[in-house]
């Protein structure tokens, strides 16, 4: 082979080298910011993730025990995806988000009807149950459900080796009567979590449960943000 | 101008790193704590899984598939939605002992457990994860 040819050769070859090195480097850099973009249109940097200002609405589960273990737990889940896997599950008592209930009857109280009297009635307490152990008051304020539990006989839990802990449990419970009423929205024995799933996420901030006792402090809500903070 | 061999091989090479990276990356770290504990740890590109989905014995898997297709509608809805998310962690569990983190970072799944035995971690691109599912269903006989 001439020398002219050679050095044509190994120049080519160079060449080629250093495009394909060129073409991964823009490739691998690429994907993964166009893996993010495609993932999170809204989202710029993971900084910004905590306050989210897409229409999106995030369910916040917090859990914290009190016990010697001191367990921690954090669930976040954005109700789009709640919604549709719920709407996609057709097994059992769940048909594409109504939740089939057999006993529907609920000792003959006919919720739709007690619903739709509360709906209509002025703001007020509507259920007060004083007892030696319980009390349990259910009121309507606005167009919300709350409805407050208080355990009086409390749980004795063990802290560590040497404290014991005990105290009443306390379980506060909002509801939007429009959650309420699209729940039971379908046939009498059916419960509609898709369409009450639906109506939860159109509101901003939602304190939804609380429950609190000697053992477990308990908080479930919902807002705009990804993160508990 | 004929291309020297060279050049040839530095395309093949480029064409195959180009379809074996277009889906990311699979991490898996395991990491057992005992004495003589294993440790694992490998990176697979995921396109490997997609076309493990075609090498597959296809009368096992179109058996097995006969009887989850359902769970496989769940299954890419849940990565559809999955896959629209900013960074997020979605379940956070921590005890003394225990430690389980589930989180989308990126584009990815990823899923941290520690416990006294071992530390695993899995990353998985949700797009290549949504993929296969997809393919798994497509290919999944009526039941």
């Amino acid at each position: 082979m001439p020398a002219s040819q050679t050095k044509r050769t190994v120049w080519l070859a160079a060449l080629a080298i250093a495009a394909t090195a060129l073409l991964l480097a823009v490739l691998l850099r690429a994907a993964p910011v166009a893996q993010a973009a495609q993932a999170a249109p809204g989202a710029t940097a993971p900084a910004q993730t905590s306050s989210n200002s897409s229409a999106e609405r995030w369910l916040h589960v917090a859990v914290d025990c009190k016990n010697e273990n001191g367990e921690r737990v954090r669930v976040n889940l954005p109700i789009s995806l709640a919604r549709t896997v719920l709407a996609s599950i057709q097994k059992g008592k769940l048909d594409h988000g109504i939740v089939h209930v057999e006993n529907a009857r609920m000792n003959d109280v006919d919720v739709r009807a007690l619903l739709k009297a509360v709906k209509a009635a002025q703001d007020g307490e509507y259920v007060t149950v004083e007892g030696k152990d319980t009390n349990v008051r259910v009121r309507k304020q606005g167009n919300m459900f709350l409805i407050h539990v208080e355990d009086k006989t409390g749980k004795h839990i063990k802290l560590d080796r040497h404290h014991e802990s005990s105290g009443p449990e306390n379980v506060d419970i909002r509801v939007p009567i429009e959650v309420a009423d699209a729940l039971f929205s379908g046939a009498p024995d059916e419960l509609n979590v898709g369409a009450a799933l639906d109506l939860l996420s159109r509101h901003d901030h939602l304190e939804l449960v609380s429950v609190q006792d000697s053992e477990n402090n308990v908080r479930v809500w919902i807002d705009t943000k990804t993160t508990q903070d | 101008m004929p291309i020297p061999l060279i050049g040839k091989l530095a395309l093949g090479v480029t064409l195959a790193t180009v379809v074996v990276m277009k889906d990311g990356l699979i991490e898996v770290n395991v990491q057992e704590h005992h004495k003589g504990g294993d440790h694992v740890h490998l990176y697979l590109p995921a396109t490997v899984a997609t076309w493990g989905v075609h090498l597959a014995p296809q009368e096992k898997l179109r058996e097995h598939l006969r009887n989850h297709r359902g769970d496989l509608g769940i299954a890419r809805a849940a990565l559809r939605e999955l896959e629209k998310l900013p960074d997020a962690a979605l379940v956070e569990v921590d005890s003394p002992k225990e430690h389980v983190h589930v989180n989308v970072r990126n584009g990815n799944l990823l899923v941290d457990v520690e416990d006294p035995g071992e530390t695993v971690h899995v990353s998985m691109p949700i797009r290549a994860a949504r993929k296969v599912v997809e393919d798994l269903e497509r290919d999944a006989p009526a039941a």
